[in-house]
């Protein structure tokens, strides 16, 4: 287990597909992550991040009404979250997404399916970074 | 030169900015570098225009690099990231020195390193390129083929929200066909694939997660402008739709049975999809190799290549061509770097004529989205209802307690009054929970439609209104098979060929609507077409023919009308694939009257014909009239109920073989004295000095005398058990305030009874 990383922190789960965040909530805890809250689309998520203490948001690509894209640009536009770490989950085959997502600001990005230890290693790049 | 220095100085701080985030990148440093790739936009929108060939050709290596660093196509790292930190470097040096070092020992050593890395192609060179092509293939699966026994409850989740996907996908559709260009409409289409192969893919179902790739694949070419949405590619979508279901069925059994998946073949669509896939400008042109530009731009000679092509096999370190070039002094470094261009440029092309548009995301995509929600297993919100139901009757039971209401304490009544309002609010959010919007069930019609229309070679458009209406979740399976069955009349028998249309000047495209409504209490769905409207002479005809009425019997049109629901009754001349078998129009009239509602039909002629549903909120209560009849209640639905009159002597006949009549507003209405009709002993009044409820039922009424009304109120509908299930006249039960039990009465059996 990776110390630069606080298990206790709330983790913002938004993906349009209840199914699916089901899955990385379940992947999330698998990790240690206990405290976890969902959003199903980029609005919904902006209102949780306005209303909750968020450490760690894990979202979805492509979600209807505001976009996984467009999630992450209003969340570095807001000083109060701009330094917020955001993992981006997407699909193999959406390269320009990811290369678009990562010059936005991501802090990492997870290619659809993964398993606990590749979320864990990415989470650890993550949180090590911010700890350096 | 002078007034080039400002922009020099800018030029040269932002690469020196450039060369520090370089230094500052970590192995897998995301953020980092997206840094340095903004930086380097930034910088080539303040490149002179009159620079060398050399210095774009870094520009685009290295932002070629950092891209592939972020998709992780390039190994090893630690030698990629070193290429920038030289290339940035060689850039700083020009900036300064304001002449690109194209001689220089550090450009050769950084050309070498660029080959190596396989960023050029060097002819005949170590295929290094292997790393970074393998990164392009799928990546090995996860093995997690446990989780799907191991969490079934997550199956099941993803078979239904699937399913939902999937019925959002067929509306999206058809939306698609009209606007076949809408980046929205294609990404709402494109979405549900796309999450359905991801989820598919963490819970190892291989078949679903390959079909839902082809589909996507497709959609995807769509989405990037590379593929047309056409009626073949729609029609592909909608096989990939229904082949996705029969997974998810064949899931859905295997996870209840305990059994292994079935095998799908999916060669059909793979065929398919492919040959939609036009071979456009989609396959990458071949790259040019080096010697061949540098050939054809005449700078060296066919067999100044076959000579280098020669020692730079037979040299153990395969150094790069141009090096060889250069080195034998045919080219001079700076054509050699211009060349290197053209071959980057080249490829770069391809792309950037492909490149996507950005993927729309928008409102158009709010349809498909969904409330915050927990989902709760339907049998306890059942119980749940059943039991407030059962709390409020018990509550009126305390109240009208003949003892309790002896006390007279103020405190004693306001806690009751706060009792009952709680129980009322109670009630009401209860039955909220079960309620869901009608949309899905109507959107279900849109696929129904399209493929009607196209079976029957009419043109349809499908209006749908009031899909956010709100309606029992009991009731929509309910009215589901009705639905279709009014449905498919209205494309197959209302709305004519479009030749008929033209010839009496209507347009060729017939319509259909779908209402859902909320009024009076009631859902109302209505069924409309702009069709020929119901032909009454052919109804009557086909009634005689079958014996449902007698020759020279009089009706009313509305009468005629409702001839259609009697049983064994059906207007189409032959019957088609398409309609005219299971269920008739009397089995829907029998469903939607088991709901409490009722079926009214509008017609005229060549104007087409709306048939109107009308049913309760819920099925579990109704607003109910209690009337007293002896000493029994019963209760009446207020629904049905015209209107509550006690007849003047002069407005009462009998008449011989036909039996009571009441004139009510100059029409004669036959009169049903519910207490013969049930027995309930001698206590029967005159008409004159009772009440009439009048009563209507398909168009036709009744007026029931009943003794006295006893007041209105929504009733909790209880079974009567099964071995009072079939008496006819009765609907349910219900357990009134003092605890009595009130007979509901069901309409469509009195008339039945009425009449025999």
């Amino acid at each position: 287990m990776d110390k630069n990383i606080d298990f206790r922190m709330k983790v913002l789960v938004a993906d349009d597909f209840a199914t699916m965040r089901k899955i990385v909530r379940n992947i999330l805890k698998q990790i240690g992550f206990d405290n976890i809250v969902e959003a199903e689309d980029g609005q919904a998520a902006v209102q949780v991040l306005k209303n909750e203490n968020i450490g760690l948001v894990v979202t979805d690509w492509n979600m209807p009404n505001m976009s996984g894209l467009e999630l992450l640009k209003k969340i570095r536009s807001d000083p109060k979250t701009a330094h917020l770490p955001v993992l981006m989950v997407t699909a193999e085959g959406l390269k320009e997404n990811v290369v678009e997502a990562v010059k936005a600001g991501v802090n990492n990005y997870v290619v659809k399916p993964f398993t606990a230890e590749i979320l864990q290693e990415k989470l650890e790049q993550i949180f090590k970074k911010l700890a350096g | 030169m002078t007034d080039q220095a400002p922009k020099n100085q800018e030029l040269r701080e932002g690469l020196e900015g450039l060369a520090l985030k370089v230094v500052m990148l970590e192995e897998g440093d995301l953020p980092g570098l997206g840094a340095f790739l903004t930086h380097l936009e930034k910088i080539q929108e303040i490149l002179p225009p009159d620079r060398s060939p050399e210095v774009t050709l870094l520009f685009q290596q290295l932002e070629d690099v950092g891209n592939k660093l972020i998709l992780q196509e390039i190994s090893p790292v630690a030698q990629a990231q070193e290429l920038l930190s030289q290339g940035v470097s060689l850039l700083l040096t020009w900036a300064r020195e304001s002449a690109f070092p194209g001689e220089s020992e550090p450009w050769k050593t950084y050309i070498r390193a660029a080959q190596e890395l396989g960023l050029v192609k060097s002819e005949e060179g170590p295929p290094k390129t292997e790393s970074a092509e393998s990164a392009h293939e799928p990546e090995p699966e996860p093995a997690l083929e446990s989780q799907i026994w191991e969490d079934p409850e997550l199956v099941a989740n993803f078979i239904a929200e699937a399913r939902e996907h999937l019925e959002g996908i067929e509306s999206g559709l058809v939306h698609l066909e009209q606007a076949p260009t809408d980046l929205q409409a294609i990404n709402a289409v494109f979405r549900p694939f796309h999450t359905v192969k991801g989820v598919a893919g963490f819970l190892n179902l291989p078949q679903i997660q390959e079909l839902s790739h082809e589909v996507e694949s497709l959609l995807d070419e769509a989405r990037s402008g590379r593929l047309q949405i056409t009626a073949p590619v729609i029609d592909l979508i909608l096989v990939g739709v229904d082949r996705l279901k029969e997974m998810l069925d064949d899931l859905q059994e295997a996870l209840s049975d305990h059994r292994s998946l079935q095998k799908f073949d999916l060669q059909d669509i793979k065929d398919l999809v492919k040959q939609l896939q036009q071979p456009g400008p989609t396959e990458e042109a071949p790259k040019r190799q080096l010697g061949e530009i540098l050939v054809s731009q005449g700078e060296i000679t066919g067999s100044d290549l076959d000579q280098a092509l020669e020692q730079q096999k037979a040299q153990e370190k395969t150094p790069p061509l141009g090096e060889i070039l250069v080195k034998e002094g045919k080219v001079s470094p700076k054509k050699v770097a211009r060349a290197l261009v053209d071959q980057l440029t080249e490829e770069k092309r391809v792309p950037e004529t492909a490149a996507p548009p950005p993927a729309a995301e928008g409102k158009a995509a709010a349809d498909a989205q969904m409330a915050a929600t927990i989902k709760i297993d339907l049998a306890k919100v059942d119980n749940l209802v059943n039991l407030m139901g059962e709390l409020v009757i018990a509550q009126s039971q305390v109240r009208q307690n003949p003892n309790l209401s002896a006390i007279s304490d103020q405190k004693l009544e306001r806690d009751l009054a706060q009792m009952s309002r709680i129980t009322s609010e109670l009630q009401m959010i209860s039955m909220s929970m079960r309620m869901v919007p009608i949309g899905q069930t109507l959107r279900k019609m849109v696929r129904l439609v399209r493929d009607l229309s196209r079976k029957s070679r009419k043109t349809v458009e499908l209006h749908l209104e009031g899909e956010d209406t709100e309606i029992d979740r009991n009731m929509v399976e309910a009215i589901y098979d009705p639905l279709v069955h009014l449905v498919r009349n209205a494309v197959d028998h209302g709305l004519e060929s479009p030749k008929e249309r033209q010839a009496v000047g209507k347009p060729q495209e017939g319509h259909v609507w779908l209402r859902a409504y909320h009024k009076g209490g009631n859902v109302v769905i209505d069924i409309e077409e702009d069709g020929r409207g119901l032909d009454r002479d052919r109804i009557l005809a086909k009634a005689q023919e079958r014996g449902l009425i007698q020759s020279g019997e009089q009706l009313t049109p509305t009468q005629i009308d409702y001839l259609i629901f009697e049983p064994g009754f059906s207007t189409a001349e032959t019957i088609t694939d398409i309609s005219g078998r299971g269920v008739g129009m009397d089995v829907v009239r029998l469903t939607i009257e088991r709901l409490q509602g009722k079926i009214e039909i509008h017609t005229r002629p060549q104007q087409g014909t709306r048939f109107t549903l009308r049913m309760p909120l819920t099925m579990a209560i109704i607003d109910g009239l209690v009337v007293k009849v002896g000493k029994e209640r019963y209760i009446l639905p207020a629904v049905a109920v015209r209107e509550t009159l006690r007849p003047a002597a002069s407005d009462y006949f009998t008449v011989q073989g036909q039996g009571e009549i009441i004139k009510v507003r100059s029409q004669l209405i036959p009169l049903v004295r519910l207490h013969r009709l049930f027995r309930t002993g001698n206590g029967d009044l005159p008409p004159t000095e009772a009440l009439v409820m009048v009563v209507e039922h398909e168009g036709k009424q009744q007026g029931l005398l009943v003794d006295d009304i006893l007041g209105k109120q929504e009733v909790v509908i209880k079974s009567l058990g099964d071995s009072f299930q079939k008496i006819k006249g009765l609907a349910g039960g219900t357990i009134l305030g003092d605890g009595r039990v009130g007979l509901i009465l069901d309409l469509a059996g009195i008339f039945a009874l009425g009449q025999a």
